[in-house]
């Protein structure tokens, strides 16, 4: 894989950032469980805050529709 | 093949027996990639609760370890991609004893600055080639490309470390 032009740089990573050895130091299922327990995120869509933008931004424009909407609510 | 059928039909008892049997293979193709072993053990849960999402699309024919890997390293590489490139280098990766042929740590620490400035893509070749020395096949495959493509991504991050630690001094 590596070329021999490679083998410079190759060698500065390694002496940089060694080799990775380390193996797994627990068991990782109840931190799995845990996550497959829990409730799903809300997530906003971005629809909703574009829907949201444009509201606030009609309010600002025409702060006379907030009285109106006041009074329907 | 039948505990892969009964994963893809939503077993939560065969999703723990793969978990369970494929944690420390998972984790430690995190571990190379993100070089920092508390991040890795979150990414491998992470993966999992990819794989848990995403076990319709499973094919119960193909290689289960396969495909974690591949859904591992688009975490790692998520996770890269978000993390702020100045983050601190994890210590413990060090290998205590081992023999450091560079005398300076400010070279040490210019070289490693310089090889996490590469964009995400690139570095993720580099490392596993590179520095783990993974065979193309695997890296190819757990980067969803081909193989000429993985030579080209750590062609082009040797050229930029190259050009990047001449600049430096590190390199002539």
């Amino acid at each position: 894989m590596n070329e021999p032009d490679d083998d410079d740089v190759r060698r500065l990573l390694q002496d940089a950032l060694p080799r990775v050895n380390g193996g797994l130091r627990r068991d990782l299922w109840p931190a799995m469980a845990r996550r497959l327990a829990a409730p799903p995120p809300r997530r906003v869509v971005w629809y909703d805050w574009a829907l949201a933008g444009l509201a606030g931004g009609v309010l600002v424009a025409f702060p006379d529709l907030i009285l109106l909407l006041v009074y329907h609510l | 093949m039948e505990l892969l059928k009964r994963f893809r039909q939503g077993d939560p008892e065969a999703f723990e027996a793969l978990f369970r049997q494929f944690q420390a293979e998972v984790y430690g193709w995190i571990v190379r990639i993100v070089r920092d072993p508390s991040t890795a053990e979150d990414l491998t849960v992470e993966t999992f609760w990819r794989i848990h999402q995403a076990r319709a699309r499973f094919d119960p024919g193909a290689s289960f370890g396969a495909w974690a890997r591949r859904i591992a390293t688009n975490a790692a590489i998520d996770h890269l991609r978000q993390r702020r490139p100045e983050a601190a280098l994890p210590d413990d990766l060090v290998q205590p004893g081992s023999p450091d042929p560079i005398a300076c740590r400010e070279t040490r620490r210019q070289i490693a600055v310089a090889f996490r400035s590469l964009p995400v893509t690139l570095r993720v070749a580099a490392t596993l080639s590179l520095i783990e020395e993974q065979s193309p096949r695997d890296i190819a495959e757990a980067l969803g490309t081909s193989e000429g493509a993985v030579r080209v991504r750590v062609f082009r991050a040797v050229r930029l470390l190259r050009r990047h630690l001449t600049r430096a001094g590190v390199m002539r």
